[in-house]
């Protein structure tokens, strides 16, 4: 186990090293060699964060859900489980909230208004709540098990506006576009050359990028626990020694 | 085409960018941190 830690330990740098690596391809091609789009202009280039973005959003709260799920069945639980879902859970939010940012300011130019009340921003902002709700929830105080059910439960309640939030553009029809790239009822798909390929590209940097720092976080989280734990033993240990002489002298002799 | 919207992709690209570098700063500074403090503290065991 020690081993381990100590191999994931070394390997973590690199891998950071390698996501900036795809990062700074993507912004790249994103920014220099994506051609512009022919209605939306240089705007369009947006969507290389955007999309991502959301991806991230649905990839985080999905792990987050799942691991509460091994959390919550006796079999499999673990600390780690917990561990994951909380960390997860924040770098979820972090992309949520970026999603929400470049989206408004994509609709500003392409829509003419920052911000409608339509229903995929609707239930994306309240997906934003929820899980900074959730994050304040790990943060309440209790035993560690007590924070680690609550939370998994949470985090399940939370995760039924994600189907809602990934389904809203095809059961309200408002301003927000359908999907494009996986839409049937477009046939062929309406994306492609380097367009595509930056696409493809910058879900694959995000998806690195959100696992760099889920590992981070985790690492972090269990640093913390553990922290808490020795600082707990200490306390205990600190008071035991000082009511030992006391309990001593009040023994009659 | 009469925008060239440049103002707006460079506006997203530099708070996603700030964004992210501040959060995994943070993520990287707290962690030095703590293990520092881990170090100092001593194992009760």
């Amino acid at each position: 186990m020690k081993k381990q830690a100590e191999t994931t330990k070394r390997r973590v740098p690199w891998f950071g090293a390698l996501v900036v690596v795809v990062l700074a391809a993507t912004a790249l091609m994103a920014l220099v060699i994506a051609p512009p789009d022919a209605q939306q202009g240089n705007a369009q280039r947006l969507m290389y964060l955007h999309v991502p973005s959301a991806w991230v959003a649905y990839l985080a709260f999905a792990a987050t859900a799942i691991a509460s799920v091994l959390w919550l069945v006796p079999r499999t639980r673990s600390t780690s489980w917990d561990l994951l879902a909380g960390a997860s859970a924040e770098v979820g939010v972090v992309f949520t909230g970026l999603m929400l940012v470049v989206g408004s300011i994509w609709g500003k130019p392409i829509w003419g208004s920052w911000w409608e009340w339509d229903a995929r921003l609707t239930t994306t902002a309240v997906l934003f709540f929820l899980y900074l709700g959730y994050l304040a929830l790990r943060r309440a105080g209790g035993s560690p098990d007590q924070r680690a059910k609550r939370s998994a439960i949470a985090a399940l309640v939370a995760f039924v506006d994600v189907p809602i939030v990934h389904f809203s553009v095809n059961w309200f029809e408002t301003l927000h576009q359908q999907g494009t790239v996986f839409n049937r009822k477009l046939g062929e798909a309406e994306i492609s050359g380097t367009m595509a390929t930056t696409l493809v590209l910058s879900v694959v940097a995000f998806t690195l990028l959100y696992c760099y720092l889920v590992v981070r976080r985790m690492e972090l989280l269990a640093l913390e626990e553990g922290f808490e734990e020795r600082e707990l033993a200490l306390a205990i240990e600190e008071r035991l020694a000082q009511e030992t002489p006391a309990t001593v002298a009040s023994v009659p002799s | 085409m009469k925008h060239s919207y440049w103002g707006y992709v460079g506006a997203g690209y530099g708070i996603v960018f700030t964004v992210l570098v501040a959060y995994t700063g943070w993520l990287q500074a707290k962690l030095r941190r703590t293990r520092r403090s881990a170090r100092e503290l001593p194992d009760p065991r």
